[in-house]
């Protein structure tokens, strides 16, 4: 028996320390950043990718912009209840985007980063608390999400290393919208719905998630804004028929105010980097547009 | 609980630890702790269904005590259909009432009667036909007398729930398994190495192989009527090497969980894709459940020692009961026929028991004629697969009238062909390591003759990075024998 002990300690040794280069390597590309909060606003700014260009130019408005590229329901529900247990929350701007419910979403989200804001108030017991704070959130082994984005780091240090491969499909991060031809933009806008509307049906577990963001805020008197954010030109032609999974809907239905500024920018390419994002600019002009509202509707 | 969760990594050294050092000299603390470990394991899916286990442990133990005490053969007879009745039964209504009740109305409408059906919303236990016919194995040996039975109702309990096996098997033989909980078990360093290793391979086999077939089989089998005939014979390719991967991983973290409490479970699969006829395949799939029709059904009908007649009509009977055991469909059923007609040949020309031993025993290479045998049985199973896969017959003539049509010979047209490739280049990989360790009873079972300890780690730590790298996470594949 301790010969056998001794041989699983040592394996699991050897195990621990890749998983330590892993989640060393992890914490630089992928958990950097996402980690970050702060407890001294009263109001928070909750979305995806889309609510990134705002950085911390909603903080002069009192928002403490909390968005995660690639943040899903299932990830804001957890950040909320984080939120309640460490500030006194007051207000919440959520995303309402079109392809929140999407099942898209469901498979590209954060739920390995996330764990990071798992309270015992998220898990449904406390043994699931630390399974997943402690066992799940320190163990890259068992993160999916993890996995991909060291998978596609190892797969381009060595495409670099053998082939001198350049990633061929980057955008350059200073090119805006606009210039992109008409048909480049047409062919990713349409690339782009593809990717984030796979299927007419909405996810089941995003839309239980997000019932449940209303029911903590209402439960927390907290006052839920809901926020659809701009869209270029192409991008709105190009999903215009397309199935919108209602969570803007659903939000009005409980009777919280939902703020579409899906067109504010319609014909404006120069304050998008691509179909769906706004670039600097355009999110110095938004943030002014989207408090302006709600200075006037308050 | 399942095998590949975050749930079982923390459950098994816990109980590994219980087992081995706060009841290491004492039978029956081992024998409740396995107890308390499995009803823990089986509730974690619903704890609800622990009734029924118990329902079928009491029963049988009783039974059991009857049939010794017994001598009247009625009353011995009556004790066995007790045992019989009240263990089919629960099966019969969990799993099949919804199945008669819909066949009845269907029968009754072609009369011009239509009734109404109170049909159930049903929940199939977990793991309810292994533990059924696991307990039932029992009761008929101990009125066959070919087995004492216990007195020891923990020993008997640990038998019926022990975890590693209690929801997708191996069908363990009371004369087997249950001797091992009423003996002293010391711990065995090759042992427990060897079921370590053997629990690697299952969980390669479940993550990186069936649960990455699983993407691609549930995609053509989900859409069939969207993919050409190609696409749609790859579809039937990949749940081949899913249902084998998921089914002998299972077996293999199963057999491997066991040997480190000291227990040996049958060997369940021993490579059946490498096997020259259906009768080989099996000798060699679910070897469990084969022998146990074998044993219980086949032989007291008869078996093969009987008229021609008889032995075609006990050869159907079992292949149609053991397709009716795996679900209440009649795509079970007909993939139970479309066994028999290829088993039938071999059995009328006496030719069934041909092959023995494993193909080019102690030969790197199989011969022409065995390469040729072995892709002929490999393509007449991967065609009775796409009954057992699909959601019911018209959907099963509809994908292999398409897989039979022009289009067979277009190129695949479906999206996430990259992966697929590299998911065929992985399954390559898989099934050489497999033919390579096709002798042993698991393919990785002979690696410490083959390298050193430091080339060992290393293979497993490959294996290990492999799982991570390539496997797939997703929660909504389980394993597919969960279902049966």
């Amino acid at each position: 028996m301790t010969k056998f002990l001794a041989r699983i300690i040592y394996f699991l040794f050897i195990l621990l320390v890749l998983n330590g280069i892993f989640w060393f390597t992890a914490n630089k590309l992928y958990f950097k950043n996402y980690h970050n909060y702060s407890t001294q606003f009263n109001a928070y700014l909750l979305a995806d990718s889309h609510g990134l260009p705002l950085k911390q130019l909603t903080e002069k408005y009192g928002v403490y912009n909390f968005s995660g590229g690639g943040d899903s329901f299932v990830d804001i529900k957890r950040k909320i209840l984080f939120l309640l247990s460490k500030t006194t929350v007051k207000t919440i701007y959520l995303t309402v985007d079109d392809h929140t419910l999407s099942q898209y979403r469901e498979r590209l989200n954060n739920s390995d980063r996330s764990l990071f804001f798992v309270t015992p108030k998220s898990c449904n017991n406390y043994y699931q608390y630390l399974k997943l704070r402690y066992v799940k959130y320190n163990l890259i082994f068992f993160q999916p999400g993890t996995r991909t984005v060291l998978k596609h780091y190892i797969t381009t240090k060595i495409n670099r290393f053998i082939f001198n491969d350049v990633n061929r499909n980057s955008v350059s991060v200073n090119k805006t919208w606009s210039d992109f031809s008409a048909e480049e933009r047409k062919e990713r806008a349409k690339r782009r719905k593809q990717r984030q509307y796979p299927s007419p049906h909405k996810s089941i577990k995003l839309h239980q998630s997000f019932k449940d963001i209303i029911n903590i805020c209402i439960n927390n008197n907290i006052e839920l804004v809901g926020v659809k954010f701009p869209l270029s030109s192409d991008y709105i032609k190009i999903t215009k028929n397309i199935i919108n999974y209602d969570a803007g809907n659903i939000l009005k239905l409980y009777g919280f105010r939902v703020l579409n500024f899906k067109k504010v920018f319609i014909h404006q390419n120069m304050f998008f980097n691509n179909q769906d994002h706004l670039n600097e600019k355009g999110a110095q002009m938004f943030v002014k547009i989207l408090f302006k509202n709600l200075k006037i509707l308050k | 609980m399942s095998f590949n969760s975050i749930d079982f990594a923390i459950f098994l050294p816990i109980v590994f630890f219980l087992y081995w050092f706060v009841a290491p000299k004492n039978i029956t603390y081992q024998n409740s702790i396995i107890v308390s470990a499995s009803y823990i394991f089986y509730g974690w899916w619903d704890w609800r269904f622990l009734s029924l286990l118990l329902i079928s442990t009491i029963i049988d133990f009783t039974v059991g005590l009857r049939l010794q005490n017994e001598r009247k053969p009625v009353n011995r007879k009556f004790f066995l259909w007790i045992s019989i009745l009240v263990n089919l039964g629960l099966l019969g209504f969990f799993k099949y009432y919804n199945f008669f009740l819909e066949n009845f109305v269907t029968a009754f409408s072609l009369f011009g009667t239509n009734i109404k059906p109170n049909s159930l919303n049903i929940i199939l236990p977990v793991g309810i036909s292994f533990y059924t016919f696991q307990t039932l194995s029992y009761t008929i040996d101990v009125y066959k007398k070919k087995l004492e039975p216990t007195k020891d109702f923990i020993a008997f309990s640990a038998f019926v729930c022990f975890f590693p096996q209690l929801v997708a098997g191996p069908i363990e033989r009371a004369t087997h398994l249950l001797p091992q909980f009423n003996n002293k078990r010391l711990f065995d360093y090759s042992k427990a190495v060897d079921g370590m290793r053997q629990i690697l391979w299952g969980l390669f086999k479940k993550i990186v192989i069936a649960d990455n077939c699983a993407e691609f089989a549930n995609l053509f089998f989900s859409n069939s009527s969207d993919y050409n005939g190609s696409s749609l014979l790859l579809g039937a390719l990949f749940f081949s090497f899913q249902i084998y991967g998921d089914f002998s991983g299972y077996s293999d973290i199963a057999i491997g969980t066991s040997r480190l409490f000291g227990f040996d479970l049958k060997q369940n699969f021993n490579f059946p894709y490498f096997s020259r006829d259906i009768a080989e395949f099996w000798r060699r799939w679910h070897i469990s459940l084969s022998t146990w029709f074998r044993d219980y059904l086949y032989i007291p009908l008869g078996g093969s020692y009987c008229t021609t007649l008889m032995k075609v009509r006990n050869t159907f009977i079992i292949f149609v009961v053991s397709g009716f055991w795996h679900g209440a469909n009649w795509t079970f059923i007909i993939w139970g026929i479309l066994n028999t007609l290829y088993f039938l040949p071999l059995l009328l020309t006496n030719t069934n028991r041909k092959h023995l031993t494993i193909v080019a025993k102690g030969k790197y290479f199989p011969s022409v004629k065995e390469t040729i045998s072995m892709f002929l049985t490999f393509s007449l199973t991967v065609f009775a697969w796409i009954f057992f896969r699909a959601e019911n017959l018209g959907h099963a003539i509809n994908y292999i009238s398409e897989i039979f049509s022009s289009s067979l010979f277009t190129v695949p047209a479906f999206m996430g062909k990259k992966d697929a490739l590299k998911n065929l280049i992985v399954i390559s990989v898989f099934m050489v390591i497999e033919w390579f360790g096709r002798e042993g009873t698991f393919a990785i079972s002979n690696i410490d003759k083959i390298f050193n300890q430091f080339f060992r780690w290393l293979f497993y730590i490959g294996l290990i990075i492999s799982i991570f790298f390539w496997g797939n996470y997703s929660e909504d594949i389980e394993f597919i024998y969960f279902q049966f």
